[in-house]
């Protein structure tokens, strides 16, 4: 087609070289913009099997996961009381002796003791669901507030192994930071001293309750981590 | 008290039959027959005289101890020891009496109820039992006749533990006696 | 300038997330028990056999109650043991301590004796089972006679080890029993042994007082029908009058050195209060107020008399130094308090102050600061007084109506009757004396 173009322009037509160049480009420009400014039209979508939608963010929906799956060791656990037919023994009859050692020091508290005995219960749930809470970092926060039910956990075994007559302290304002490693299974490491109260008798007795306390139940499967790092503050008296 | 009364009862009667049988003349070993009867009618007679003398003293004397028991307690509102009208009544009576019978003193015993502590109410029973003696005192009875002793809450009269029985126990009493001779 | 601060900054926003997102803190205030749990297994024959008598059982029981006592110790039941009974493995090599911290007992205390028909050998020794290592461990030979002693004298080395102080086992309670119009002074051991009648005169007794010295015991009768006070010597049996002025002579408080005591007479016309030089009889007289001035309480360094008062309308606790100058008021909360009583460091003051139409025990700092109500007993609390090492208050409560005599841990836990007091109808004013060196 060109071809011929260029011979009958060279024949000195009215239609010169020019002219063709400057209607190839308008056309090429006009079809251009169309294609790029019209409205998009849907993708043609190539799809094998069922379609997946893949999101970058963590819906709620992992974490009731990981609560549930909370609920579901702790419920073998309790099940495993009754039933003694689960698998992992080894950890369920450990979990088995800390409650019935629990329940036999409660119920042989003084008499004069009951009041403080529900005082410490209500301070204990209000504390798992309150002052217990960990400081966090941004980075970190989520993980934390996962891990927050098992704190709680770790808080309730450690001050119900806590035993210290208190009239034998100087006084009232003790305070005491212990720092520990927890291991995947649960077990205790690396206990030290981050802080030191003074009084002897306090030092060891939280040092004590801690290694009594040992093992916790083994840290949750979905934290990525070999152990984790505790720090233990134990006070004299109620803040 | 009354083992005290009595005694002094007793040795009233024992001097007065002394008394009498030491002014009696001793008479002679014999006498004639009209003496003799009348001697015997007067001795008779005299100790009838005297057996009535004694009776009607006896008499007296415990129906005046009767009526120096009759002085009722006085009471106190809790940790108080104001007089109120009813005890002011009590103790003009008590006043009165005394100044009529001159051989008779008092003491004045102060008690509590047993709250508050054992020191503390001794020394409120105290201040309970000065404040009778000085309205007494007040009243123109003399002082020397009047002792005061505090029991504290040692000495409840109702042991019970209600307000009726505290009531009861925050209490003056009086011993009214005879003074010894 | 700017990049390298900015830089540092970033640096330190990571250290401080590296560190804060490294560890996470919980907080546990206050233990949830105050008591030790212990677990004492009796103890085993290691000399010749069949010379055991009752020994094995003898000196747990004896131990069990008097750690009991100190109200420190939750004594674990033997039905929870796990060891078998029979091996005798006394020392820390042997003993397989999972068989006790399993049971939840933190210490466990093992003994062995010898008797050879004339001398008793006794070993005691006192473990930690969760370090499982020996704490301390003594060995004690005397008469059979004497093993009480030897207990009390471990029981103190348990408390030395795990508190830091001795017991007060070697202290006694002096106190008042009262049978319808005749109370006498009593005294009984810490742990309710030995008691024994000191007074005979038949009468009303009231306030007895230990000297510090705690040869001696100030009380005030109304033998001679007055409120009089009188000294005895329990040792001795000798009693001297000390002061008989009409009207009230109550002795409620020894200066530290034995040498004086504040005595309240009211032979001035109203109560008031005076120390007495108890060699020469001097008086030097300390109150003037118009009202009320009873129960004075000397603190134990002599620079300050607490008393009570009713001079503010009702009674209540005053403190002045001891010239009888610069009173100030102490207690404010309550419409009655009395009885005041400074423990042995001087820091607090122990007094019965009234709540909810009742007595209870409360103590409160010398400087009116820390008021802490130690009873809340349906028989209130009366008549407060300190152990010499200040970790103790006995008092007075009632129960149906009688008084009894209990004791109560400074910090308000562990209330118990003091075991051993009976015979007479009711008990009141209770005073604990010094170390007494009984054994």
């Amino acid at each position: 087609m060109s071809m011929t173009f260029l011979s009958e322009a060279n024949h000195g037509d009215t239609l010169s070289l020019d002219n063709m160049v400057v209607l190839s480009f308008l056309l090429h420009a006009l079809i251009l913009s169309i294609i790029f400014f019209s409205p998009s039209l849907p993708s043609p979508r190539w799809t094998f099997g069922p379609s997946y939608t893949v999101d970058l963010v963590s819906s709620p929906l992992s974490s009731v996961e990981v609560r549930s799956s909370e609920a579901i060791s702790r419920e073998a656990v309790s099940m495993n009381h009754r039933n003694q037919s689960m698998v992992m023994k080894k950890e369920v009859e450990r979990g088995l002796s800390a409650p019935v050692r629990k329940t036999e020091i409660l119920r042989k508290s003084p008499t004069g003791n009951v009041d403080t005995a529900i005082e410490g219960i209500k301070k204990r749930v209000e504390s798992a669901t309150n002052d217990s809470r960990p400081s966090t970092a941004r980075g970190n926060s989520e993980i934390n507030l996962k891990m927050r039910v098992y704190y709680s956990v770790v808080w309730s075994m450690i001050k119900e192994q806590w035993a210290l007559p208190k009239s034998i302290l100087p006084d009232d304002n003790l305070e005491a930071i212990v720092e520990t490693n927890i291991l995947r299974n649960g077990t205790v490491s690396n206990l030290t001293f981050e802080k030191r109260s003074g009084n002897r008798y306090f030092d060891e007795s939280v040092i004590k309750a801690i290694k009594k306390a040992d093992p916790f139940p083994p840290l949750p499967e979905w934290l990525d981590k070999r152990y984790i790092t505790l720090g233990v503050r134990f006070h004299s008296s109620e803040l | 008290m009354r083992r005290n009364l009595i005694s002094v009862v007793l040795v009233l009667i024992c001097s007065f039959a002394l008394v009498c049988l030491a002014g009696c003349p001793s008479g002679q070993a014999v006498k004639s027959d009209s003496e003799l009867t009348t001697q015997d009618q007067l001795a008779a007679e005299e100790a009838t005289a005297l057996a009535e003398e004694t009776a009607r003293e006896q008499a007296l004397l415990e129906e005046l101890l009767a009526e120096a028991d009759s002085f009722n307690n006085i009471h106190f509102a809790f940790d108080k020891y104001d007089l109120n009208l009813e005890s002011r009544n009590v103790l003009g009576l008590l006043a009165e009496w005394l100044q009529e019978h001159t051989d008779f003193n008092v003491t004045i015993e102060g008690h509590c109820d047993d709250r508050g502590t054992i020191a503390y109410n001794l020394a409120l029973g105290e201040r309970r039992a000065d404040a009778a003696k000085a309205y007494l005192v007040n009243l123109g009875v003399t002082g020397g006749k009047i002792a005061t002793i505090s029991y504290g809450e040692e000495l409840p009269v109702d042991p019970r533990n209600t307000p009726a029985a505290w009531a009861k126990n925050r209490r003056d009493h009086f011993i009214v006696f005879p003074q010894k001779q | 300038m700017r990049k390298t601060t900015s830089f540092l900054i970033f640096l330190l926003i990571l250290l401080w997330g590296s560190t804060a997102c490294g560890k996470v803190y919980i907080d546990i205030n206050s233990p949830a028990f105050q008591k030790f749990p212990v677990a004492i297994p009796e103890f085993k024959n290691i000399g010749k056999p069949g010379t055991e008598k009752n020994y094995p059982a003898w000196f747990a029981d004896q131990l069990s109650r008097t750690l009991k006592i100190t109200g420190f110790f939750k004594l674990i039941s033997k039905d929870a043991f796990l060891e078998n009974q029979d091996n005798t493995n006394l020392t820390a090599e042997e003993i397989d301590f999972s068989n006790w911290s399993s049971i939840g007992s933190d210490f466990l205390i093992k003994g062995g004796f010898s008797y050879d028909g004339s001398r008793l050998s006794v070993e005691f020794r006192l473990f930690d089972t969760i370090e499982g290592k020996l704490v301390t461990g003594k060995k004690y030979w005397g008469k059979p006679d004497e093993k009480k002693i030897m207990v009390l004298r471990f029981a103190d080395e348990i408390l030395m080890a795990l508190t830091g102080k001795a017991g007060v086992f070697d202290t006694k309670i002096a106190f008042i029993g009262k049978k319808g119009n005749s109370s006498e002074v009593y005294t009984v051991n810490f742990d309710g042994s030995d008691l024994d009648r000191i007074t005979d005169f038949n009468s009303l007794t009231l306030l007895p007082h230990w000297s510090p010295d705690g040869s001696e015991i100030s009380f005030t009768s109304y033998k001679n029908g007055n409120p009089d006070c009188y000294i005895i010597n329990p040792a001795k049996r000798k009693t001297r009058r000390i002061s008989s002025f009409s009207g009230l002579n109550l002795l409620t408080s020894w200066s530290s050195n034995g040498k004086q005591a504040l005595i309240v007479l009211s032979r001035d016309g109203n109560e008031e209060i005076y120390i007495k030089y108890l060699r020469s009889g001097k008086l030097q007289r300390l109150t003037r107020a118009h009202a009320i001035d009873v129960s004075p309480a000397w603190s134990p360094d002599g620079q300050k008399i607490a008393f009570v008062s009713n001079r503010s309308g009702s009674p209540q606790i005053f403190i002045m130094d001891s010239e009888g100058k610069k009173t100030k008021r102490l207690t404010f909360e309550g419409y009655y308090n009395s009885s005041p009583c400074w423990s042995p460091d001087g820091t607090r003051i122990a007094y019965a102050g009234s709540s909810n139409g009742q007595f209870q025990i409360f103590t409160i700092g010398e400087n009116g600061d820390k008021l802490m109500q130690l009873t809340f007993e349906a028989g209130g609390g009366e008549s407060p007084s300190w152990s010499p090492d200040g970790r103790y208050l006995v008092f007075s409560s009632k129960k149906n109506g009688q008084g009894r005599i209990c004791v109560i841990n400074s910090n308000g836990l562990s209330l118990r009757v003091l075991p051993g007091i009976n015979g007479v109808k009711t008990y009141q004013s209770p005073s604990w004396s010094r170390h007494l060196n009984l054994y």
